[in-house]
């Protein structure tokens, strides 16, 4: 699954891990934490699913910014009706 | 904040120390609809303000207040989070999850479930025009609700006045998603 963001240039992590905070979910709306790498300005995940969402918890752990250093904005593509 | 025309229909102002987003300035599109302002400043007491009878001396925000309406029976809850908790849901903040701060407290009440929906609805402002949110998503401590890294508040709201305000070509905002694709598979031709 490849995820596209606005404000992209320069994509890169804060640290050596791979991007942390995505989670996939299917109709069951039962969330995994799945493993996310950097290609260009996208971040591609390990797993597909109906719904994806990023940092959408209480106090997430992010590490993805932009070129300048800008952190990623949480979303989520299910919505609160969805729940 | 950022210095703007008195046009704002509604602009939340939350002084904060806590993870979350800070919404500096809506600007109103629609002159028959009323100019709403909410200042909801933390650590501060009623008695610190000259228009509540203070002895230290607030001239702009008693002039502010006399065209104002002034909450005199208003309770906060004593925290920042939970009293914007409570602010932005209508909900008592236990019933939000926000009894204390951004840390799941492992309790019913406590849990912070709903802070990535008050992420949510405060993103959602960037619907209106002229409005800009500095996202903080990455800072903050969850064990101590005064961490030491505020300087990147100031600087990202200062990037985004300079955008918004000033008119510099810059990147003033972090990476926002606009669309998730299914790869194809490549099974050749």
């Amino acid at each position: 699954m490849v995820i596209e963001f606005d404000n992209a240039t320069g994509l890169k992590k804060t640290d050596g891990a791979s991007p942390t905070g995505f989670q996939v979910a299917g109709n069951d709306k039962l969330w995994r934490s799945v493993t996310a790498t950097i290609q260009g300005s996208t971040v591609e995940l390990a797993e597909t699913g109906v719904y994806v969402r990023y940092a959408f918890a209480g106090k997430p752990t992010v590490n993805l910014v932009n070129g300048a250093n800008l952190p990623a904005h949480p979303f989520r593509t299910d919505s609160a009706t969805t729940n | 904040m950022i210095n703007k025309p008195i046009c704002h229909r509604l602009a939340v102002l939350s002084i904060t120390t806590l993870v979350g987003w800070v919404a500096p300035l809506v600007h109103s599109q629609n002159a028959l609809r009323p100019n709403v302002m909410v200042i909801l400043s933390d650590d501060i007491g009623y008695s610190n303000l000259g228009c509540y009878a203070s002895e230290i001396k607030t001239p702009t925000l008693d002039r502010l207040a006399a065209n104002s309406l002034r909450d005199t029976r208003f309770y906060n809850t004593s925290l920042c989070g939970p009293t914007r908790a409570s602010l932005l849901t209508g909900l008592y903040a236990h019933q939000a999850g926000v009894g204390e701060m951004t840390q799941d407290g492992k309790l019913p009440g406590y849990d912070g479930k709903l802070w990535p929906e008050f992420r949510e609805v405060q993103l959602g402002i960037l619907k209106t025009p002229l409005t800009s949110v500095a996202n903080t998503i990455d800072l903050g401590d969850e064990k101590n609700i005064h961490p030491a890294d505020k300087a990147p508040i100031c600087v990202r709201l200062a990037l985004l006045a300079r955008r918004d305000v000033y008119g510099e070509k810059i990147v003033a905002q972090g990476p926002v998603f606009k669309s998730a694709m299914v790869k194809r598979q490549s099974h050749g031709d």
